[in-house]
């Protein structure tokens, strides 16, 4: 027997788009370097995203030059590939609080922000899938 | 198993909430997305910027949106996407 705790729990959210709930988590982006500039955005947890990607015009918002950091070539299962620039950031959930994240932030427009295992590795994340919920301990 | 399904089809998860966890974030704004979608409907293909129960602004550009938005007051935008209607069914990528 296994027993995770789990001191908060979400309802999936509504995506118009494809008529159906998602497990979305909204997060405050602040660039560390220009703490004025935050957004507060969606990310859908996503285990099978080894990091985690978002569309760079947030990059760009948060005062970041999107092209100046690290180059990461981002694969899919599909074979496709894209392009995307790595930048510290920092998030803040009121579950989580504050914590920093390198990221990677796509050079072509994206559908969807996924929050990938990079993330998952700062917290632990549980599914209900049946019951459209997801729970999150701080602590990993 | 069909009745099964049936159930799951007619499984609302507002329902099991009736009321946002207070440990999460802009709880005001996702209980009003997930009450409000025929509303939402109205801007698919936008991107809006929502403050509590009020649309701010909204538009095709993101990075404008949230210059009208930060423009009317609003120090951190919350802005999310409102897709075209679609039959694709999303798929996890290995990125």
């Amino acid at each position: 027997m296994v027993t995770v705790q789990y001191q908060h729990e979400f309802p999936y959210t509504y995506v118009g788009e494809y008529d159906d709930y998602f497990p979305i988590l909204t997060l405050r982006m602040t660039n560390p370097h220009q703490s004025e500039q935050s957004l507060d955005i969606d990310g859908y947890l996503d285990s099978g995203a080894k990091r985690s990607l978002f569309d760079g015009w947030i990059a760009t918002t948060l005062g970041f030059d999107l092209f100046s950091g690290s180059k990461v070539t981002h694969g899919s299962s599909t074979g496709f590939q894209t392009t995307g620039h790595l930048h510290q950031i920092r998030f803040f959930h009121p579950a989580l609080g504050s914590f920093d994240l390198e990221i990677s932030f796509s050079t072509v427009e994206i559908s969807r922000n996924l929050i990938g295992r990079d993330f998952f590795n700062l917290v632990q994340i549980g599914f209900r899938e049946k019951y459209l919920t997801f729970y999150l301990a701080p602590t990993p | 198993m069909a009745e099964q399904t049936e159930k799951l089809i007619e499984f609302d998860p507002l329902q099991s909430h009736p009321e946002p966890p207070a440990s999460g974030h802009r709880t005001r704004e996702l209980k009003w997305r997930r009450t409000h979608r025929e509303v939402l409907r109205n801007f698919a293909g936008q991107w809006v910027v929502l403050e509590g129960e009020e649309i701010v602004t909204h538009g095709k550009d993101p990075q404008q949106v949230v210059v009208e938005a930060r423009a009317k007051g609003i120090r951190v935008p919350y802005i999310f996407y409102v897709g075209t209607p679609t039959n694709v069914s999303p798929v996890t990528l290995e990125w």
